[in-house]
């Protein structure tokens, strides 16, 4: 007879184990414990916080139905993390508000106002609580375009390639380049005047 | 001004996605170029300022009610998976209908048969042959045969029509 487990002191392991046998309680426990990891990366990509639930509920149900599918060859809360990206990026796709290729090349090419920039060097950390930092690291993120926003994501915080981001945003490397590229300046630029606004 | 290839083989450095060959290449344009190396300047602290200082959004729903959502959604999904049609149970419901056709066509064969026997002994049973006006059904009347290899049956369909 195999002993019960006990939920709350068990790996990630033993219940996606569990769960994979249909122990639904298992799999609770897991959504329990990476719930807020699932729903602020949807919320990073969406900004918005009723879609980014709903999208955060919908992983976790495709993460149930094709949870015999993984293999253990990530993390699990890496794999969950995936689907929800996925799923996100399917969402900005319906809604028109990740522009295709076609369309964008123009500006990735020219570059738009962040061609122009100087060059400059930001270094808030000095000056700044981490708290603090991090609100205003979010706030120049929410004034990216969606483009630039899910490229920088993708490569900065979820440590995924150029190449493997092309795929997932359907666009060629040269693009997510040129996104990154643009998006990494227009940071550089929101945090440079946040800090100058901070001196006056 | 430097030019948007030069620009993104500088981030592609920093990235680490340039091959050795090109690799050398970004670290000479860096090495003898001041914008270029102030570029990569400002893209290397953004990097670094970005990284770990992600905002650790959290869900304000309650847990239960949080799961509570996810869990209706899966037993929804379940029950209509289980209730959309199979191929199998299509077959199964083929056979309950042929089941009594076959049975009925096969209570009709037997009658031929047995007729024909009849007929074919008329001249030993003078009685039985005279004393009953017994109809054929299978003259003229429409029927199909259907064979099932695997379930080694056969089903004999015979209309006798209206009349």
């Amino acid at each position: 007879m195999s002993r019960k487990l006990d939920y709350p002191s068990a790996t990630d392991v033993e219940l996606v184990k569990a769960a994979q046998r249909g122990d639904m309680a298992g799999f609770e426990e897991l959504v329990a414990r990476h719930r807020d990891k699932i729903y602020a990366r949807a919320y990073s990509m969406m900004r918005q916080e009723e879609e980014a639930s709903d999208l955060s509920q919908e992983a976790w149900v495709k993460g149930w139905q094709r949870l015999k599918q993984f293999q253990g060859d990530s993390s699990f809360v890496t794999w969950m993390t995936r689907i929800v990206i996925n799923l996100c990026l399917d969402q900005l796709r319906k809604q028109k508000r990740l522009r295709a290729e076609s369309i964008e090349k123009l500006d990735e090419e020219t570059g738009g106002v962040e061609r122009q920039m100087p060059v400059v060097t930001p270094n808030p950390t000095e000056r700044l609580e981490r708290a603090e930092l991090r609100q205003r690291i979010d706030q120049a993120l929410a004034q990216l375009s969606v483009e630039h926003r899910t490229a920088l994501i993708l490569h900065e915080f979820e440590e995924v390639e150029y190449k493997e981001i092309a795929k997932r945003m359907g666009c060629s490397i040269g693009t997510v380049m040129s996104r990154l590229f643009y998006a990494r300046r227009r940071m550089s630029s929101l945090l440079a005047g946040l800090k100058r606004e901070e001196i006056k | 001004m430097m030019d948007h290839k030069t620009e993104v083989m500088l981030q592609a450095l920093l990235d680490g996605e340039l091959s050795e060959a090109q690799t050398a290449t970004a670290r000479a344009v860096i090495d003898r170029d001041a914008e270029a190396r102030a570029l990569y300047e400002e893209l290397r602290s953004i990097k670094v300022l970005l990284a770990g200082n992600e905002i650790e959004w959290k869900l304000s729903e309650a847990r239960e009610f949080y799961w509570s959502g996810i869990q209706r959604e899966i037993e929804r999904e379940e029950r209509s998976a289980d209730s959309e049609p199979r191929p199998t149970r299509s077959l199964h419901a083929l056979l309950r209908l042929l089941l009594p056709v076959g049975a009925v066509g096969i209570v009709a064969l037997s009658l031929a048969l047995g007729w024909n026997q009849l007929s074919g002994s008329k001249s030993n049973l003078p009685a039985l042959a005279g004393s009953h006006d017994i109809e054929t059904p299978l003259e003229d009347a429409p029927s199909f045969t259907f064979r099932s290899e695997p379930e080694a049956m056969t089903v004999v369909w015979v209309d006798s029509g209206p009349n």
